[in-house]
């Protein structure tokens, strides 16, 4: 493996880089699962609001102002 | 201090009723989502450039999945909006999870709110002297360019377009600086009218875009798979020297997602838009977010998508990021010339909604500062009014410096921009989101609306809903932070200054706080009122609203009570606190209300009131419009006249002006005053307010008179009256107008012309102009009008 302390080499000792590196593989995998799940669940919340909250934009307030300018 | 008929408090301290409710106006949902639309809209015109720069051309998937992910963004701002009036970050982040990361979050907000206004007018700019060389090259391919020009510029003429977005950027951001130093304010019209124009353009562009590609063809681009991305070295941020950089995989989507997330920037101003949403606030707040996300799915969304499918591939990205819209125009089917006229009319839109939204920022940012200011996080030294205009002139002020340093530090490059722009975005999104999750179990009642879905077990409810957002949120900005090295950097430096100010600010407020309340009850005492009325401020009806601001000018006080008497007619100083965008209806204590400003305007009332030995009433209302504070002030007290000082901005005319629109739009029930305004001199000019007995002519009068002896002489009309004749000429030009309304304003029009130079000026509650000045010179007493 070509590690990445070979082109950096202010970043520190190899082994230190390796296991920082170690570190940041497994941030990275359980950032992609926290990820994946919040996406799914967000799915579901853009779905249900989106019906709920088209039907509200279609449906007709009752509060219909007649402009007309009458004395009768 | 009270009325004349009222006993002295128990102490010697002066009385003041201080109102904690804002007057407010209220627009309807759709112009509130066009405020939104101006912030969040804009960014269709940038978004594209900079994530396709930053990861390649699978860009639009990407941006069309923040969109719709940004549905669900709107719901967690639907619920906080749903549980507080002011839903903002502040607000929200403050009662779950205390004032230090209030602060915080805060700061982030102000990061993303400070660089709007940069962004887009580097944007803007950049779109404007885009057309400008494009249109050079076309006229120079035509021969139309002089030769001397051409040899001036070594070649085709052109502009360079990073100094040009500076320049442009510089000269918009000063331009608003100046119209909120002035106080302009924020007009919904305005909004309305920009994104309709942008809406026209939207649907030509989507239009013709369709039609291109329906007779080009085009390519979808490519999947957003971790194969199709391709990082350039700047987007890998503090990640480029990890094996993370090479072997990405799933988390590159991450990472790209990162990277596409300020696409749905703006959606914080549906928070600060909503006190002002009209009734049912609920419904139409969901109604206006609703809109705003299904619009910006597609201008930005599907705007994005099929720019990269009708742009050649072999079109290098660099000569376009800056102007994704236009270039995408110039690749459409059709004649050149029409492309090029339509390039220049999404240039001219681009402009309105860029520069639209560096006011927006401004606005957005002073609302938020002056919030935090009225909750002692920031010393009053901030809020202290524009001698002139009244404004909070040291936040517009430290605002626009940060933003022009900002374009100056950018050299306009929008990329630079956009790279820092996200983590002011993601940022606060993220505190909203935890601070909504954690009120969810803080605060167990009902609210008005609750994201979806919800899991009950038991007696536990668990939000799935919002948890997934907030877990969306957390991971992208915590991603953002290692592979976006400029926002991480300066997002962080600028966080930190600013919780550092609101820290000490908020320390030294604490301590001057003590001392001014100390001062307060010695000499004032506060009654807090939610609603004005006139039992409880303790004044009889008909009495006389003077309004005061500027200590300074205090003439028409001085005029009221040399003319009034005070035993019969309450006297009522009234100074309407102006509050800014973020804050609250209903719940600003008396502390924030009555700072240091009101105590010194007061103290000098009450002087000028006790040299001339009468009593005064002293009130303070918060108010977002003054006018309106002042009419629904009125209502409430049942007063027979307002007095005002010559307004430093607007003729006496223009004042009444405003004061009728006011008047117009209170809610009922409203009744008439007059309103009357004091020139040096003094010179006093009256205007009635509401609905009223007009100045009928003598010639009008006799009118009636006649019409009603001749229909008198019949039989049977014995009972008839003079008002019965105009209650049937009225009723029947009512019914004429209501059928053919052109020729009667034709024909009123007519009248006008004629009257002009007969009668006096006439400013009317609608703005028509009404009789004035009802009294040349001072009337000695209110009551003998």
């Amino acid at each position: 493996m070509h590690g990445p302390y070979a082109r950096s080499p202010a970043l520190g000792s190899s082994i230190e880089w390796e296991c920082m590196d170690l570190v940041l593989q497994f941030l990275a995998k359980l950032f992609i699962v926290i990820f994946l799940i919040g996406v799914a669940g967000s799915l579901v919340v853009v779905a249900v609001s989106f019906v709920e909250d088209f039907e509200l934009l279609v449906e007709s307030d009752d509060e219909n102002v007649d402009a007309a300018i009458t004395r009768a | 201090m009270s009325s004349g008929s009222q006993t002295l408090p128990p102490s010697n301290r002066v009385r003041i009723v201080v109102a904690s409710s804002v007057a407010l106006t209220f627009i309807s949902y759709w112009r509130a989502a066009a405020i939104v639309l101006n912030d969040l809209g804009s960014s269709a015109y940038y978004v594209g450039g900079i994530a396709e720069d930053a990861f390649g051309r699978s860009a639009p998937w990407f941006i069309l999945g923040v969109m719709l992910f940004s549905f669900a963004v709107r719901a967690v701002y639907v619920e906080s909006c749903s549980m507080f009036v002011r839903g903002g970050v502040y607000r929200v982040v403050k009662e779950a999870l205390g004032g230090t990361l209030a602060k915080l979050s805060v700061s982030a907000l102000m990061f993303d709110y400070i660089l709007t206004g940069p962004i887009s007018g580097v944007s803007a700019g950049q779109y404007v002297a885009g057309l400008v060389n494009e249109l050079s090259v076309k006229a120079d391919a035509h021969g139309w360019i002089p030769p001397g020009l051409h040899h001036m510029f070594h070649g085709t003429p052109h502009l360079n377009v990073n100094a040009t977005a500076v320049v442009i950027c510089l000269a918009v951001t000063l331009y608003y600086w100046w119209e909120n130093i002035k106080g302009i304010e924020e007009s919904s019209d305005k909004a309305l009218r920009v994104m309709q124009i942008t809406t026209v353009m939207v649907v030509l562009l989507l239009g013709w875009a369709v039609v291109t590609l329906l007779q080009k063809g085009g390519d979808l681009p490519p999947w957003p798979t971790p194969s199709n991305l391709h990082f350039s070295e700047d987007s890998l941020g503090f990640l480029k020297h990890t094996s993370l950089a090479r072997t990405f995989g799933l988390f590159g989507i991450l990472m790209a997602f990162g990277h596409s997330v300020l696409a749905m920037s703006g959606e914080e101003t549906l928070a600060q838009v909503n006190r002002e949403i009209a009734h049912p606030k609920l419904k139409n707040l969901k109604r206006a977010a609703i809109i705003v996300a299904i619009y910006s799915f597609l201008f930005t969304g599907v705007g994005t998508l099929l720019a990269v499918m009708i742009i050649p591939q072999h079109v290098p990205i660099a000569s376009y990021e800056n102007n994704l819209l236009a270039e995408l125009v110039m690749w459409f089917s059709g004649p050149l010339v029409l492309k090029l006229l339509f390039r220049t009319f999404v240039v001219v839109v681009g402009f309105l909604i860029l520069s639209g939204a560096i006011n927006t920022s401004i606005i957005g940012s002073n609302g938020v500062l002056n919030r935090v200011s009225e909750d002692g996080v920031l010393t009053d030294w901030f809020r202290k009014p524009q001698k002139t205009y009244g404004t909070s002139y040291r936040i517009v002020n430290l605002i626009v410096g940060l933003q022009v340093l900002t374009i100056l530090l950018s050299r306009g490059d929008v990329i630079v921009l956009g790279e820092a722009y996200a983590f002011g975005v993601i940022w606060s999104f993220t505190f909203n989101s935890l601070a909504m999750l954690v009120l969810r179990f803080k605060y167990q009642g009902e609210r008005g609306w609750k994201v979806p879905p919800n899991l009950k077990i038991g007696n536990t409810e668990i939000p799935i809903g919002l948890l997934s957002v907030f877990m969306v949120l957390l991971t992208t900005a915590l991603v953002n932070l290692a592979t976006k090295e400029i926002a991480t950097v300066s997002g962080l430096i600028f966080a930190a200054t600013f919780f550092v100010i609101f820290t000490i600010s908020e320390k030294t407020n604490a301590r001057k706080f003590k001392h001014v309340e100390k001062e307060m009850k010695e000499h004032f005492q506060l009654l807090h009122e939610e609603r004005i009325e006139r039992e409880a401020v303790g004044v009889r009806p008909d009495c006389t609203i003077v309004t005061v601001r500027d200590y300074n000018t205090l003439l028409q006080l001085r005029w009221v009570l040399q003319t009034t008497d005070t035993t019969e007619h309450d006297v009522v100083v009234l100074g309407a606190r102006l509050v800014g965008a973020g804050s609250g209806e209903v719940d600003l204590s008396t502390e924030q209300i009555f700072s240091e400003h009101e105590q010194t305007l007061f103290t000098k009332c009450v002087s000028i009131a006790e040299s001339y030995g009468k009593h005064i009433s002293l009130m303070v209302v918060p108010a977002r419009d003054v006018f309106s504070a002042i009419v629904q002030t009125a209502n409430s007290l049942g007063a027979a006249r307002v007095v005002a000082g010559l307004s430093t901005k607007m003729t006496a005319e223009e004042q009444a002006f405003r004061m009728g629109q006011a008047w117009e739009a209170a809610p009922p029930p409203k009744h008439q005053f007059v309103f009357q305004v004091v020139k040096p001199g003094p010179e006093v000019l009256s205007f009635r307010i509401g609905p009223h007995n007009p100045d009928l002519k003598t010639e009008d009068v006799m009118l009636v008179h006649r019409l009603w002896l001749d229909a008198r002489r019949q039989s049977g009309m014995e009972d008839l009256h003079h008002h019965d004749i105009v209650t049937l000429a009225l009723t029947r030009l009512a019914s004429e107008y209501s059928r053919d309304r052109q020729t009667i304003l034709k024909e009123l029009h007519g009248t006008c012309e004629d009257l002009v130079g007969k009668t006096p000026p006439r400013v009317g509650p609608t703005g028509k102009p009404l009789p004035t000045p009802v009294t040349a010179t001072p009337p000695t007493d209110p009551r003998r009008q």
